[in-house]
């Protein structure tokens, strides 16, 4: 599920969110650090987020040959390099394929290395697959390539089996076949399997490596040549990309070629070499101060320090049984916490206790997958390392009954194995206490469930009311498509006088990912779908449903229990997604943002999606059309006079109660199907036939049915709004139109026009619009609100894929 | 206290072995011959010898002892 700047939106709430909590954002102190300690908010505290996992940046002779290289040159030399370099740039070119044995090209950033390389390497007819997890930067550089039309596939990380089903099916098609991906990944430190890598190089002619080793540069290999690099030298349908920006402690990038062609031919056309500015001179002279020393004997020692640091922060870990996520390759290390709230608590704790540590946090990962990211350098002693850990270990264990997470949930999110026994888990079974005055009552159908209490919670807001659900009930259920059935689940958290603080429904489905992504990502979705029905799907677990519209949570924001009372209900859904195996949990329809709700539900790794808007028409205290008429402004009754009144005496208007012939039904569904077929703003599968019929014999709804009359007159109806009436809300829910007559006519408009009119005639207080037509519905005098969603996705994958698709489509537009 | 074993123990450098028994090592026993300088330390549940030159006035050996012969053998030197 994606919308245009919803991504955007949602990490701008995340990392807001983490700014509140003082721990983003954060600035040293205006005062000279050195090593592994730094001042933040005026206080020292021991450095565990730094990439320069040598420390070289404290290295005299790095700092000399910067200060040496401004003073030769100034501070910067400010010419592309297709015209003229700095000497300097040639004699740093020469050590780094040195220290390759490969063909060098230096670029100011690995970022502009990627959008320099790619739009070169990849030919038009060539395919790309990349990792899922591979670096955002050559991710962004693909979206150059991709709006060329060059086929792009993601795989699952690390899967190569996956990988090498597709190049076997590729391979038919495509001369070269890219594989894009990270020697090291940047927030689980975890590896790319190099070696099986190199197979499929030998095996597959077709098959090109392109890879990002940022985080394997320096500590790893001869010479500091990389991770990637460490046991096999260049292939020469291989294409690397490194940083000089983190354990070579100088800035830039390089760009490692297996054939020289390659190297040559960036060099002349890389965008980025074109036009852009180069590596400036303070960050040769240092880079030439490194390189000599990965040419030295210097650097197997500076590896070996670090390397101890690694092993040694592995036992601590290992001590304690924290739930490290992955096995470390470089010097990053991820300690699962599952949620954003137990992430951003132990976070700040440790920033408290003097020790910086980096929250792992979504868009990098998973919202679920969140986590205490830390790094080690060489600078760094055994005595700082322990105490970072110790330290770690002691908060760990009381944040998460603070944020009442256990090791279970931890292991889960991360579909890992909880480890037999564990020391936290005794001291976290200790300290939990529970508090036991809420209690959730679940049930599995509306029948179980006192009318009037549901009603007193829901009705007036859309057609989730008792009677409403007991339609849905009925016509979800037996039906031949998986899409056509759902599950039930109704939850209500009441406290000890039973009083219900939160309720809402789940109905568990089958869902389009692409529900709420522009029509244009839609279209390209839906021709995929006529060879594969069930592409990019997944099952829902939602607090509503498909067809309702409405706030389906109820909250009742005065209890002082509310929080918990959601945090239950919260939990009710993550276990009912474990149940059901669903991938995503989505909490819809919020008329607007309660902030402190938001923030409870980000803390539960759940991000804010902006919805359509909705529209209600309210005050309807009118009670004449004229009257009605003179509610709406200037230019809405000119609109109404002109547009709608006009061709008012061409309808013939029916109000159809109760049971109907088969034949009508029929007739109605493809009226239905017709205004489905139109509209992918809101991509959903087709509603069942049953649907109909259901509310068709249900006394709560009704169906509003235009006829043109004289000489259009046709034997059918040109259109049909099916209405639920829910206390003093009317609802039209869903409109069925034949368009041949639209635009002469505005059958549309007339159908809003006729709803309004209905719904006085019925005493109604206000009209739930819903989605979609904002103008027309505007025009009539409704009022726009806006709405949210929240949505936790368990598996990013096919949110990534959609998210590739979206990019593309934007590139191209 | 670090929990620690012999394998794991191996995996470091000898600087970083020599890091690891200055603060978790406990020295048990030592000796000095005109060129060398023996220790041997106990490192959680295992010793470690630890052989200085000193004439090049460098450690040049911090191994983990995996036998009892071997710990007698620096026992008795």
């Amino acid at each position: 599920m994606s919308k245009t700047n919803s991504f955007y939106d949602t990490v701008d709430q995340i990392v807001t969110y983490g700014i509140e909590k003082k721990i983003l954002h954060l600035f040293t102190e205006d005062v000279p650090f050195e090593g592994t300690k730094i001042m933040i908010n005026g206080k020292q505290v021991l450095n565990f987020g730094s990439c320069s996992y040598l420390g070289l940046e404290f290295d005299e002779r790095l700092k000399e040959g910067a200060i040496k290289a401004i003073k030769k040159y100034g501070t910067q030399f400010s010419e592309s390099r297709a015209y003229v370099s700095v000497g300097s740039y040639k004699e740093l070119e020469i050590l780094l394929e040195k220290i390759f044995e490969a063909y060098c090209v230096i670029t100011p950033t690995t970022t502009l290395g990627h959008i320099a390389n790619i739009p070169v390497l990849v030919d038009d007819d060539d395919a790309v697959i990349m990792d899922q997890q591979v670096h955002n930067s050559v991710q962004t550089a693909v979206q150059i390539v991709k709006a060329r039309g060059v086929h792009i596939e993601l795989v699952r990380h690390n899967r190569m089996d996956l990988l090498e089903e597709r190049i076997k099916e590729l391979r038919q098609k495509h001369k070269k076949i890219w594989y894009m991906a990270d020697g090291i990944y940047s927030m689980f430190g975890d590896c790319s399997p190099v070696e099986k890598i190199y197979e499929f190089l030998e095996r597959y002619p077709e098959f090109y490596y392109y890879v990002d080793d940022a985080h394997g540069m320096s500590i790893h290999g001869k010479h500091g040549r990389g991770f990637v690099l460490s046991n096999h030298r260049i292939h020469s349908r291989m294409m690397m990309v490194t940083s000089l920006n983190k354990a070579f402690a100088s800035g830039g990038g390089v760009m490692v070629y297996g054939d020289k062609e390659w190297a040559r031919k960036v060099g002349t056309v890389g965008g980025p070499l074109l036009s852009s500015g180069p590596m400036q001179p303070s960050g040769i002279g240092a880079a030439i101060a490194a390189a000599k020393i990965h040419l030295s004997d210097e650097i197997i020692e500076m590896q070996e320090r670090l390397q101890d640091n690694i092993q040694f922060t592995l036992l601590l870990l290992k001590k304690y049984k924290l739930p490290l996520i992955s096995k470390a390759g470089a010097a990053i290390f991820f300690v699962g916490v599952s949620l954003p709230k137990l992430g951003h608590n132990i976070v700040r704790r440790m920033l408290d206790a003097g020790y910086y540590v980096n929250l792992g946090v979504f868009p990098t990962v998973p919202m679920k997958q969140t986590g205490i990211r830390f790094t080690i350098t060489r600078l760094h002693t055994f005595k700082e390392i322990e105490s970072m850990i110790t330290k770690l270990a002691e908060i760990f264990p009381l944040a998460m009954v603070e944020e009442n997470v256990t090791l279970q949930d931890i292991y889960k999110a991360f579909r890992i194995a909880m480890p037999e026994e564990s020391l936290l888990v005794d001291r976290e079974n200790s300290l939990i206490k529970t508090t036991g005055s809420l209690t959730v009552e679940h049930f599995k159908t509306i029948h179980d469930i006192d009318q009037q209490i549901w009603d007193k919670l829901f009705e007036g807001k859309g057609t989730f009311d008792w009677g409403g659900l007991d339609v849905l009930e009925r016509a979800f259920k037996g039906n031949s498509l998986p899409e056509d059935n759902w599950l039930f689940d109704y939850l209500l958290v009441k406290d000890l006088k039973g009083n219900v603080i939160a309720a809402t429904f789940f109905t568990t489905g089958l869902w389009k990912d692409d529900m709420l992504s522009p029509a244009g990502i839609s279209e390209q979705v839906e021709a995929k779908r006529k060879t594969d029905s069930y592409y990019l799907t997944g099952k829902v677990i939602c607090a509503g449903s498909l067809i309702t519209e409405g706030e389906h949570l109820y909250i009742d924001y005065q209890s002082s229990q509310w929080k918990e009372a959601m945090q239950l209900l919260i939990e009710k859904a993550y276990s009912l997604q474990d149940l059901y195996e669903a991938n995503h949990i989505v909490f819809r329809d919020f008329h607007g943002i309660h902030h402190e709700l938001d923030n409870l539900l980000a803390d539960n790794g759940f991000f804010r999606l902006t919805m359509p808007d909705s529209h209600v028409i309210e005050g309807m205290e009118w009670k004449t059309s004229e009257e009605f008429y003179h509610t709406l402004s200037i230019n809405s009754r000119n609109h109404l006079r002109k547009k709608v009144l006009r061709h008012k005496d061409q309808f013939d208007i029916d109000i159809i109660e109760g049971k109907v012939p088969q034949k009508t039904l029929d007739y109605w569904y493809r009226l239905y199907l017709n205004v489905k077929e139109k509209g992918l703003e809101l991509n959903t599968f087709a509603l069942p036939r049953k649907l109909f019929k259901a509310i068709s014999e249900d006394h709560n709804w009704e169906v509003i049915q235009l006829h043109l009359k004289d000489r259009y007159a046709q034997e059918l109806p040109c259109c049909v709004i099916f209405c639920y009436k829910s206390g003093r809300a009317y609802i039209p829910m869903i409109i069925g139109m034949d368009y041949t007559f639209n635009a002469k006519f505005g059958i549309y408009r007339q159908a809003l026009y006729q709803v309004v009119l209905r719904a006085r005639q019925l005493g109604m207080e206000k009209i739930l619009l819903g989605f979609s037509a904002t103008i027309e519905k505007k025009k009539i005098g409704a009022r726009v609100v806006p709405t949210f969603a929240y949505m936790h996705a368990r598996d990013t994958f096919q949110l990534e894929v959609l998210s590739s698709i979206s990019k593309v489509s934007a590139a191209s537009n | 206290m670090i929990n620690i074993t012999r394998v794991e123990y191996c995996r470091f450098s000898l600087k970083g072995r020599l890091r690891l028994l200055d603060l978790f090592g406990e020295l048990v026993f030592e000796k000095i011959t005109p060129n060398r300088e023996m220790g041997v330390f106990k490192l959680n549940d295992f010793y470690v010898a630890v052989i200085k030159d000193l004439e090049m006035n460098s450690v040049i050996e911090a191994s983990p002892l995996w036998t009892v012969d071997q710990l007698q053998f620096y026992f008795s030197q």
